[in-house]
Parts: C-alpha cells; structure tokens; sequence
C-alpha cells in the first residue's frame, strides 16, 4: 500500500515537472499582470532530465493504453474523432494555448501581486424605480430569474451588456427596456466605491453619454 | 442492474466504467436537458446585442476558423444559424430526426459561439458542451424518451452501447475542471503567486456590485480588504477543481467532487459571478449512476427491422463478469 502510494506520488510530481515546463513554453494572456520569473540554466538542466523518467514510463505503458482503447466498446469512427478532439484539448491544456473550440480553462488564473485598492471607480447605470427610487442597475442579479426586476437579460446578455456597458445598442436597449415598463432613461455614471464594504462613496459623479457605437470595451 | 454491474466494484477506473452496461433513459436525459439548454443558447439576445454594439474581435484571442471564413460568418452565416439552431435544438431535445439534429446543432453551435468568443473572449458552455454534441453524433441518444423511439422500433444493442457515451462525456466534464485547477498552478512559480489570494481578491471587489451579497445586505459580504479569507478561498477552489481528477479513476468519488464545484459555482455567483452553475448542473448528469434509471438491459425491438443483423446477446467485458 505504502510502495503504491509513494509510486502514485513520483509520477504525478513527474507529470506536475512537465506540466511546469510545457506551460512555460508559450506566453499565455493571463500573464499580463505578472511576469514570470526566467528559470536559470541548471534549473532547465534538472527539469528537462526529469522528463525522461516519464517518457520512458509512458512508453512502458503504452502498449496497454491502446490495448485499454482498442478494447472499448466504441465504434472506430467515434474513436478516431472524440478522441482527437479530446488530444488536442489536452494539447492546449498542457501548451495554455486557447484557440476556439480548445482552451485551457484558464480565466481568473491571472496571478496579481497586489490587493485591490481602498477606493475604486466603476461605470454604473443608474435607473429609477417603480418605487420612484434611485437605484443601481446590476446586469448579473437581472440575468437571475429570482432578482430579475427591470430588464430579461439572461446571463449571456448579461455579460455582453456588462463588458460592454457604455456602448450605444446597450444603452439603447436597457433604455427600450426600462420605458416598457414606464421607467424614464438609466443614467452612466463613474462611480467610486469602497472595495471594504461595496458602498459608493458620496459626490459628484462624473456622467457618460454613449454616443459612438462601440466606444467602449471595458466597463471600468 | 444486471450482476455483473452489481458485482463491479466501486474503485474503476473510465475506461473500465465504459465497458459497462449503460441505460438508454440515461442518455435520452441528458439529450432533452442539453437540448433544453441549447434552446435558451441560441435564443439568447447576446449575440444580437453584440452584432448591434457592433463588437470587434477582441484582442488575444484565438480561433482555429481562418479569419476570412471567420468574416464571411460574421456578415451571412451567424445570425441565420441562430434560427437553425434554434430549431435543431428543439428537435434534438424532443429527439426527432436525431442525428441530423445533432450534426446541424452542432455547426450552428459551433459557429455562432465561435463569434461569441471572439467578441467576449470569456470561455463559455461551448467548452462543455461542443464535445458533448460530438459524442452524441456516434451515440444511441433517441433510443428512449424520443419521436424517433415513437415512430421507428428500437435496434436492439449491447447495453455498453449506452454507457461509453456518457463516461467519455463525463470524463471531459472532469477534464475540464483539473485544467481550471492546473491553469491556476502552472508554471508553479505563476502558481505559488497566485494562491496568495490577491487574484479572487480583486475579482470580488470588481464585481461586489453585481454580487448576490450586496443585493442581499446592501453591502459586502465581509471586508474585502481582509485579505486572509481569499487565500482560504484560492486554496479551496483549486482544490475542488483538482479533486475532479479523482472522478476518472474513482466512482465513488463523484458525490463529492460534485458537491464541491457545486459549491464553488454558488460561492463564485454569490461573489458577483454567474452561469457556470446551470452549465455544470447541466454537464454533471454525466455523472449521474446508470442504474437509477433502472433499465441498463435493452428491450428487444417489439417488431424487428427487416434484414437487421441480430445484436449479440449484451454482456459485460469478460474480465469484469470474472470478477
């Protein structure tokens, strides 16, 4: 039991060293906030020796690996197509490479170095209410069928609206939105918010009217 | 369930669990739910919204379409494919002229997500659920609860003919969330830094807004400056990811794997983040037992087809009958 454990441990070190390099050969996009310390000459040296003990490993394997396959009850062609389909994913996995349909499964794997600050701005719609209240419009909590109040966005059009928030056809159409239901025109505003607690911070709010179609990518 | 599945032991791995008998109900499930899915996909108003913006393709991102067939897509072929795959969708989901729902829903899917992508560059249910169109393309999927069943009499098969699918459908759904987890981890000098929390951290001050949280106590759910609960939260959200593995060699294992992406998704969608949920929620039938749909062992065929070669008589794999 104890030989069991501690072989089951060797390879997936092994495989956690070339899953090291392999996702070290191509800059990925989530790296633009940190940058990866460069491995010095003789830390190479000991990585790309460690891999050998794995390729000889699989190479013992092998042959029982495709006897396993070719002894799976699944017709040829499904084989051939599923399984290459599932090779090049975990080609991108092991490369972080993402090219559609194939990705890496790599969003919110950016490493960040610092907290987030005290304060921060926001671009934010703000609507009033059927209870004549000022409120903020949040895309997300309106895509949840339990909190859906002003628009129908689904969580897709959820996140389309939020990315691009401050873009003509998404003011237009929270706009079209909110006068089917007798509400006047949302306003944009930047906002700055506590990152504490969430809560805006009181004064003069800077607002945006969007104009140009596609003038702004980013809700922030 | 028959004796040998009976008989099976808990602790097999895929490619054991596929030589198994599977239950057509189970893979009908999974083809009115995902059809089900695919339907809201494709009536979604964000690719509308997007073409309407009109959103530009987003910078970093990667397609294996070539531009200009990308371009051509964008203009003729997206939105008409909308509405073929809206109505593919549906027969897919009531299991009507299959086959050739899948293969349809499939381009149109593929397609129309691709421009998705390209816009958003978010990785989205495509990432589930193009590969599990693609095993239904090779699987019995409309041998139950179908129009097909209805109107045409069932081939009789070997019961494994309804369960490979669904473990190699199940198998990519684990895939996928080891890879969100060695995503995270590698290049482990990248990885070390990014269990330090500060990443969840300022992902849930961007979206505290759009948190369930604050819609519920009007502000956050603790200080987001305390920085010691997010590198809580790192190292269990890796850990959930990773455990996924343990799906592919451990059948017992899948309640609670389940149980804690589960529990991830609803922490993440509480946090300001969601719809990965309703995806897994949607995926994880994969993972589901066979035999709580009670009917692992084909009927035979009420009238046979004419001509139609006799299946074989359905039988677990020689080596797990032995054990």
């Amino acid at each position: 039991m104890i030989r069991r454990i501690v072989r089951v441990a060797v390879v997936a070190c092994l495989i956690a060293n070339c899953l090291d390099l392999t996702t070290s050969i191509i800059a990925s996009p989530v790296d633009r906030w940190y940058d990866t310390p460069k491995r010095a000459a003789w830390e190479w040296a000991i990585q790309l020796a460690l891999v050998l003990p794995l390729v000889l490993l699989a190479a013992r394997q092998a042959p029982r690996a495709v006897a396993a396959l070719r002894a799976l009850p699944v017709p040829r062609n499904a084989l051939v197509v599923c399984g290459l389909f599932f090779a090049l994913e975990v080609g991108h996995i092991a490369l972080r490479l993402e090219t559609y349909p194939f990705s890496p499964v790599a969003m919110y794997s950016n490493a960040v170095t610092t907290p987030p600050p005290v304060v921060q701005d926001t671009w934010r719609y703000l609507v009033i209410d059927h209870s004549k209240t000022l409120q903020m419009l949040s895309f997300e909590r309106e895509s949840t069928a339990a909190s859906q109040f002003l628009t129908d966005f689904d969580y897709r059009t959820a996140a389309v609206a939020t990315q691009y928030s401050r873009t003509r056809a998404v003011f237009s159409l929270v706009t079209e939105q909110l006068a089917a239901q007798g509400l006047p025109k949302p306003l944009i505003v930047r906002m700055p918010y506590s990152t504490r607690t969430g809560v805006p911070i009181p004064g003069p709010m800077e607002r945006f009217e969007p104009l140009l179609p596609g003038h702004a990518r980013d809700k922030r | 369930m028959t004796n040998a599945e009976s008989r099976a032991p808990a602790a097999t791995h895929v490619f054991a669990r596929a030589r198994l008998p599977g239950s057509p109900k189970h893979l009908a499930l999974l083809r009115i739910v995902l059809g089900g899915y695919l339907i809201s996909v494709f009536s979604s108003g964000a690719i509308p919204l997007l073409m309407a913006i009109p959103a530009r393709v987003y910078p970093g991102t990667r397609s294996a379409f070539p531009l200009g067939f990308e371009e051509f897509a964008a203009q003729h072929l997206v939105r008409p494919l909308l509405t073929v795959g809206l109505v593919a969708s549906i027969m897919l989901c009531i299991g009507l002229l299959t086959r050739t729902a899948t293969l349809v829903t499939l381009v149109a899917y593929v397609i129309t997500q691709n421009y998705y992508y390209r816009m958003i560059t978010a990785h989205d249910d495509w990432l589930y659920f193009t590969f599990f169109l693609l095993v239904f393309l090779f699987a019995p999927v409309a041998d139950a609860w179908s129009v097909d069943a209805r109107i045409r009499p069932r081939r009789s098969r070997p019961a494994t003919d309804y369960r490979w699918p669904v473990e190699w459908m199940g198998a990519w759904l684990a895939l996928l969330y080891v890879a969100a987890g060695v995503a995270k981890l590698f290049p482990l000098r990248k990885g070390i830094v990014w269990l330090n929390g500060y990443s969840i951290q300022g992902m849930v001050a961007n979206e505290v807004h759009e948190s369930g949280f604050y819609w519920i106590l009007g502000h956050s759910a603790f200080d987001y400056q305390v920085h010691w609960p997010f590198v809580v939260l790192s190292w269990v959200a890796v850990a959930a990811e990773l455990s996924a593995i343990t799906v592919l060699f451990w059948r017992r294992a899948v309640p609670w794997v389940a149980l804690a992406i589960i529990g991830m998704h609803a922490s993440i969608a509480m946090f300001g983040i969601t719809g990965f949920l309703n995806i897994f929620l949607v995926a994880s039938i994969t993972w589901w037992e066979p035999k709580w749909f009670g009917d692992t062992t084909p009927k035979p065929a009420a009238d046979p087809i004419p001509d139609a070669p006799q299946a074989p008589n359905p039988s677990p794999a020689p080596e797990l009958a032995a054990s």
